[in-house]
């Protein structure tokens, strides 16, 4: 497999009948690196990792571990690029904890005993035994988002994408998913605002407003330039 | 849930078979087979009482036909053909009719989960975009109702007290309306994570559970004593 997780190149996108979103897209991430994508909102930060697994398509180059991301290779690639979204509603989207988190491994051709195995020992990872027939509208959100990110890693994906994974969390849960995140091996790209997180967990970042990658770089270089942060309402 | 007895315990599937037939028998008898009527509601009631169904919690969800009922039969006396007679005969038929399919219905809700019914419905093979629609619905409602009650109370502090009744339902209107739009975008986004989880058209894991004995023991006797209703009355 190819050294590099991610390669996009002059990636193009607009929503239909609004302006481009993304204008010209450039970076790449690296097998097992944290990657962090910091913007203002409205910077375009989750239309990119939308593009990451072939959810939107827009125009230019997206290349997932060598394989470029076409109509032919979208399935597999989905089941290389996990995505957590920022709202956990939207994520779980099935009646209970279980069914929420056995969705994914359940369209992956495997025999439903092997299903609830993974599913099971995902819950227990992520501290949720006992949660599995919990419905999924009586959880916390700090909860939620546990069993949001439950539910993409049990297809066990090479590459972790989340969008916005602290927010709205009070500091006890910011904290315990920080922690959560740093205990998950392999390559993860995390699209936020919370620089501090970024601080702590990325070793590279891409600072994206108005649809265009304004810098790309070590975190703690980008991270000290405050005019730079400022000039980018961060 | 309300009762922890027998048909609580019951599989989902053989509570929705026995629901369905007696429904269906109930809705095709004739109106004047008063004594096949008594054997459908003992078969009804007999089941209702060993789950430890609460009676007033039963009736006061019973009420909630009277409206429907009383609208139906005042239409028959009004706008219907025929003697005042034949009028009250057809009339008292809707009533038992209605009373006792509404009561099937009351019985198997309130002795089973939503989600367990669904996915009963499921496994015997209703539609899967009937019962994905199903899903969504159950998980959704309380999401959107709650973001209804979100946006009314934002209004309402804005509204110093002085809204009244007419305004009130304006602003629900309105919120209805917002509350429809967002609920669009929402099913986009849900559209996408379905997508991101490998999503090809099928939705929940429905396993192949087998029936137990006391599943079957039940399906005799039910389907037993709705036979020799229809038989031997």
């Amino acid at each position: 497999m190819s050294e590099r997780a991610i390669e996009i190149e002059d990636l193009f996108y607009a929503y239909p009948g609004e302006d481009a979103c993304l204008r010209g897209v450039s970076f790449s991430v690296d097998r097992g690196e944290t990657f962090g994508i910091i913007g203002p909102n409205g910077a375009g930060k989750s239309t990119l990792l939308l593009h990451l697994n072939g959810v939107l398509m827009g125009e230019g180059r997206v290349v997932v571990f060598g394989r470029p991301l076409r109509k032919d290779t979208v399935r597999l690639i989905r089941r290389q690029v996990g995505i957590v979204f920022q709202d956990p509603n939207d994520q779980l989207f099935m009646p209970t904890v279980f069914d929420n988190v056995a969705f994914g491994p359940a369209n992956m051709d495997i025999d439903r005993a092997e299903v609830e195995l993974r599913t099971g020992r995902m819950l227990d990872a992520l501290g949720l035994s006992g949660y599995a027939d919990r419905p999924a509208d009586r959880l916390s959100l700090g909860e939620k988002k546990r069993v949001s990110l439950a539910s993409v890693l049990v297809m066990e994906p090479d590459v972790l994408a989340l969008d916005e994974p602290t927010a709205n969390l009070d500091p006890g849960g910011r904290r315990m998913l920080i922690r959560l995140l740093r205990s998950i091996p392999g390559t993860k790209i995390i699209a936020t605002h919370d620089l501090d997180m970024v601080k702590e967990l990325c070793s590279r970042v891409a600072l994206m407003d108005r649809g265009v990658i304004v810098a790309v770089g070590a975190a703690q270089e980008i991270l000290a330039d405050r005019c730079l942060l400022e000039e980018h309402s961060l | 849930m309300n009762s922890q007895g027998l048909l609580v315990e019951l599989d989902p599937r053989m509570k929705i078979a026995a629901c369905l037939a007696l429904a269906l028998t109930v809705s095709l008898t004739p109106v004047q087979d008063h004594t096949r009527f008594a054997a459908y509601l003992a078969l009804l009631i007999v089941p209702a009482v060993l789950s430890r169904l609460s009676p007033i919690r039963a009736l006061k969800r019973m009420l909630l036909l009277i409206p429907i009922l009383a609208f139906l039969i005042l239409s028959l006396f009004f706008f219907g053909d025929g003697p005042a007679s034949r009028k009250i005969a057809v009339g008292g038929g809707i009533a038992i009719k209605s009373i006792l399919v509404y009561g099937c219905f009351l019985v198997l809700i309130l002795t089973t989960g939503t989600v367990e019914i669904i996915r009963a419905l499921e496994r015997l093979k209703f539609p899967r975009l009937f019962t994905s629609l199903l899903f969504f619905a159950v998980r959704y409602l309380k999401v959107l109702s709650h973001d209804v009650g979100a946006l009314r109370r934002a209004a309402e502090s804005r509204s110093f007290g002085k809204m009244g009744r007419l305004k009130e339902i304006n602003l629900l209107a309105r919120v209805m309306f917002l509350q429809f739009m967002r609920a669009l975008d929402r099913s986009q986004r849900i559209y996408a994570a379905m997508l991101c989880r490998g999503y090809d058209g099928k939705l929940g894991i429905s396993a192949g559970v087998r029936l137990r004995r006391a599943d079957i023991y039940f399906g005799l006797a039910f389907f037993g004593g709705l036979g020799l209703a229809m038989v031997i009355l």
